[in-house]
């Protein structure tokens, strides 16, 4: 893996399009497409979201957003938080077919980051959750 | 995020939503068309020609705009997506859900 840019910031919603911003620039540097660049801001967004809102329960704490390269020269985003332990992955799949009235509100986010995204792994380690997006 | 008032056709307030749906900005959306709601309005035709971007944040606004349109016999109909939009309400299940059309002008004469 090689480390193009990192930003650790408190896990805040006003922090978000500071994160994104570095995301987008470094997936431009690579050559990324200005399409596929817009999908990976959303699957970052929808992480990051839910650290924001859920990983320190009312208290406060920092997210970091690595981009980097692995082997294969993929773009890969990993997303670690100190909160509680969360693998995402384990979220069930909403319910895509109900009509206005019966659809959820919310839900969708973890839906997305694995539709939008080529693969997503999560680990824990160190007492920190890691959320690896390889585009 | 800019939300501008476009004008009322066939009884319908016409909106253009442009740049980013994000959860910075989405709840901005919510408020905007909350007040539009209490003024009696209950016919939308949003226009998301120049919306460059939504996340989950966006969706979940515009369902609860949807959610309380239905329950006043009203519609919310999203008009002229671009791509990445369109993408995002294809895999969240929205583009069956919520009437979207290719033009402006086809979700008008769908009403």
């Amino acid at each position: 893996m090689r480390l193009l840019s990192e930003l650790k910031l408190a896990a805040e919603i006003s922090n978000l399009r500071d994160f994104i911003n570095l995301v987008s620039k470094c997936a431009e540097e690579q050559g990324v497409s200005p399409g596929r660049i817009t999908e990976i801001g959303v699957a970052t967004e929808e992480a990051l979201v839910n650290i924001c809102m859920y990983a320190y329960q009312g208290a406060t704490g920092d997210v970091k957003v690595s981009c980097m390269l692995d082997e294969e020269d993929r773009f890969v985003i990993e997303i670690e938080d100190t909160g509680m332990a969360f693998d995402l992955l384990g979220f069930g799949d909403p319910n895509l077919t109900d009509d206005i009235a019966e659809r959820e509100v919310g839900g969708l986010g973890v839906f997305i980051i694995k539709e939008l995204m080529n693969e997503v792994q999560y680990r824990r380690e160190d007492n920190k959750n890691i959320l690896k997006l390889v585009t | 995020m800019e939300i501008i008032e476009v004008g009322k056709e066939k009884n319908t307030k016409m909106i253009s939503v442009k740049g980013k749906m994000d959860a910075v900005s989405s709840p901005e959306f919510e408020n905007k068309m909350g007040e539009w709601l209490a003024e009696g309005e209950t016919s939308f035709v949003i226009d998301l020609g120049e919306l460059n971007y939504i996340s989950s944040a966006g969706l979940r606004s515009i369902l609860v705009i949807a959610k309380e349109l239905k329950s006043k016999n009203g519609t919310l109909i999203c008009a002229a997506p671009k791509d990445e939009v369109k993408k995002i309400f294809k895999i969240s299940g929205f583009s069956s859900m919520i009437p979207t059309y290719e033009s402006v002008q086809a979700a008008l004469e769908s009403i």
